[in-house]
């Protein structure tokens, strides 16, 4: 038997009800939209600009011509930011470049950066077939995952062999070398060293300039090195054991031997012997490569 | 009043509840909506960023664009500049007036950062946001966790090839007597008076002395940041240099500052010392033929949020050399806030 008001009550409120949920609801988008403007959009606009000067700057450079760039970073609320390029033969390149090489602007995700870069990312089409974007570890600022704050493996990840940028909270300066059918678009790193002394120990991501010619420790897995060269776009893996000797622009005046000593220094940073070869040597017997990588 | 029917009370709650809503949104984006300049967005966000408490300063960005300002004489493009948005300033054919020209905007330039940064007296970069920001994975080891300066880069000056070429103009430039004898705009006081807080009308010897070494001359080649550059400093500090019971604002140049009491003398250990050397060094101004560069710099308590503790630090506008990125950079360690 239904008590007298029961009816009413549930009427009344049923209503009420519906306006709270309304409420509650409006509440809910109104602070997930101020949330969206006052986070997500200036990350959005800053990194849509940057990409677009970056067009820009590259668009007005003449053909066959090296020219140095400043790209302002941001201070970015969700990030990082990197930028990256795919030349217009990778099978893996954001689809919205089409049939076109892709230099694209994205935030960091755990997922293959195409794939970010297409979902998220800012892409522009670029003419040239080839494009390489190369990057550079800044030891000194250091990105770590929150989840696993030593969890290095993904410090390797950035290190890769320098195939992107990524955007810092100040200024990066870049190099860009732009034919007709080539662009490429270096990081220059801004705490590089020049040595002329023999014996450098070299932290991973580190840059030391020797003779002129720049050289990065990226990347250090079991016993093998890879060594990235930003003034020709190359890098190299080799044993710990083994001696390299870089010849950079074919003349074999302007070699260097690279020749990692203490091998077992720590699994980050290395010692090497460098030296401008002398062609009166015979060649060492644990030599790797007389050529350019 | 039949069953379901809804109540005047009813109607009115809903109609209430929408209109609430829409006067909520249209706060979120009536700004963009009747088209607000952009010096306006800038200062509001300064002024949210400032009057918010330090846990929520990181939900509120700072929303001023870096000007790009090209100087030229026949209109054509700041190289430098080149693929950029860029308000370009057409300098009169007579070199001393283009001079005067390019003195204007540099003062009015660092002047408006000044101002619409509280004269360096708000607080502006306390908030740790990496800390607050759900979802955000990366951080930074140098950046905000450690006292490093922030900064924002008001404007941007670039002089044309052809002004660059001109020695003329150049070496008419003469920053330090124009803020000395040019009034802001609006007001009655010179820019040397601002920024001295309306004590000080003219440079004493001392101050000269400074302007003339050498060492203080930093140049750059063709394009100049104006840039805002905050720095907190403890509070067992600040109290150990005095921040705590009295400021230190004025014109800096080198490691002398021109403030209300004519050269202030700053303590050569501790903090202060070391903030003062940090901003010291960095200075720098067009090539001319003599030492043109400038800081308005703070020293004190901030203007905070209620009920924060109070903070304490160092604001500075200068001029800096845009292409010497190792510079800014380390002036900048904790970043660079704003729309690019």
């Amino acid at each position: 038997m239904k008590k007298k008001g029961d009816t009413n009550l549930l009427g009344s409120n049923t209503v009420e009800v519906i306006i709270a949920a309304i409420g509650i609801l409006l509440i809910i988008i109104a602070l997930y939209l101020a949330y969206k403007r006052v986070t997500l959009d200036i990350d959005e606009e800053n990194a849509k600009t940057l990409i677009n000067n970056l067009q820009k700057k590259i668009e007005l450079i003449p053909l066959n011509e090296k020219s140095e760039i400043i790209l302002q970073g941001f201070d970015y609320v969700q990030g990082p930011w990197l930028i990256y390029g795919w030349p217009e033969s990778s099978p893996d390149r954001p689809n919205k470049c089409y049939f076109n090489s892709c230099l694209c602007i994205c935030r960091y995700e755990e997922k293959k950066p195409s794939e970010q870069c297409q979902s998220q990312g800012f892409c522009r089409k670029v003419p040239q077939n080839e494009l390489v974007v190369s990057g550079y570890f800044d030891s000194n600022r250091v990105v770590r995952s929150r989840s696993a704050a030593n969890d290095y493996s993904r410090i390797e990840d950035f290190v890769d062999n320098g195939d992107r940028i990524q955007i810092t909270r100040n200024l990066i300066k870049v190099e860009i070398i732009k034919s007709n059918n080539q662009l490429r678009i270096t990081q220059i790193l801004q705490e590089e060293k020049e040595v002329d002394s023999p014996n450098n120990l070299l932290n991973l991501g580190q840059t030391l300039v020797f003779s002129g010619y720049r050289i990065t420790l990226s990347k250090m897995s079991d016993n093998r090195i890879t060594l990235y060269f930003p003034d020709i776009s190359k890098s190299i893996t080799f044993e710990k054991s083994e001696i390299v000797r870089i010849d950079f622009n074919g003349d074999k005046k302007t070699d260097i031997v690279i020749e990692p000593e203490f091998a077992n220094f720590n699994d980050k940073s290395v010692f090497f012997r460098l030296k401008n070869y002398d062609s009166s040597e015979s060649p060492p017997n644990n030599l790797v490569t007389e050529n350019a990588p | 009043m039949k069953k379901g029917e809804l109540t005047s009370f009813q109607i009115v709650s809903l109609v209430i509840l929408i209109i609430s809503f829409l006067v909520l949104l249209g706060f979120l984006f009536l700004p963009d909506l009747i088209g607000q300049s952009e010096e306006e967005v800038c200062r509001i966000s300064i002024l949210e960023r400032a009057t918010l408490p330090k846990v929520a300063q990181g939900f509120a960005p700072i929303k001023c664009r870096t000007e790009k300002i090209c100087f030229s004489l026949n209109g054509e493009d700041c190289l430098s500049m080149r693929g950029e948005e860029v308000r370009k300033i057409n300098l009169p054919k007579d070199f001393s007036g283009a001079a005067n020209s390019i003195e204007k905007i540099t003062a009015e330039e660092m002047y408006d950062c000044w101002s619409i940064t509280g004269k360096g007296r708000l607080n502006l970069f306390s908030g740790d946001k990496d800390a607050n920001v759900a979802g955000n994975i990366f951080t930074s080891a140098t950046t905000v966790r450690e006292a490093h300066a922030k900064c924002i880069i008001c404007s941007r000056l670039a002089l044309s090839e052809t002004v660059k070429a001109t020695p003329q103009i150049k070496n008419q430039i003469d920053l330090y007597d124009y803020l000395k004898t040019e009034k802001v705009p609006g007001t009655a006081d010179t820019f040397l008076e601002t920024f001295t807080d309306k004590q000080v009308q003219s440079y004493p010897n001392e101050f000269l002395t400074e302007i003339g070494k050498t060492g203080n001359r930093k140049t750059s080649d063709g394009q100049v940041a104006i840039i805002f550059s905050q720095i907190l400093i403890d509070r067992t500090e600040a109290s150990e240099a005095g921040l705590d019971t009295g400021i230190t604002a004025g014109l800096m140049v080198g490691g002398a500052i021109l403030g209300t009491t004519g050269i202030v003398s700053l303590p050569t250990t501790g903090v202060i010392s070391s903030v003062v050397a940090l901003y010291a060094g960095v200075s720098a101004y067009f090539q001319t033929t003599t030492n043109q560069a400038a800081a308005a710099t703070y020293c004190g308590r901030f203007a905070g949020a209620q009920g924060d503790e109070a903070q304490y630090g160092c604001s500075v506008v200068t001029t800096v050399d845009y292409n010497d990125i190792n510079t800014i950079n380390e002036l900048c360690q904790g970043g660079i806030e704003g729309i690019i």
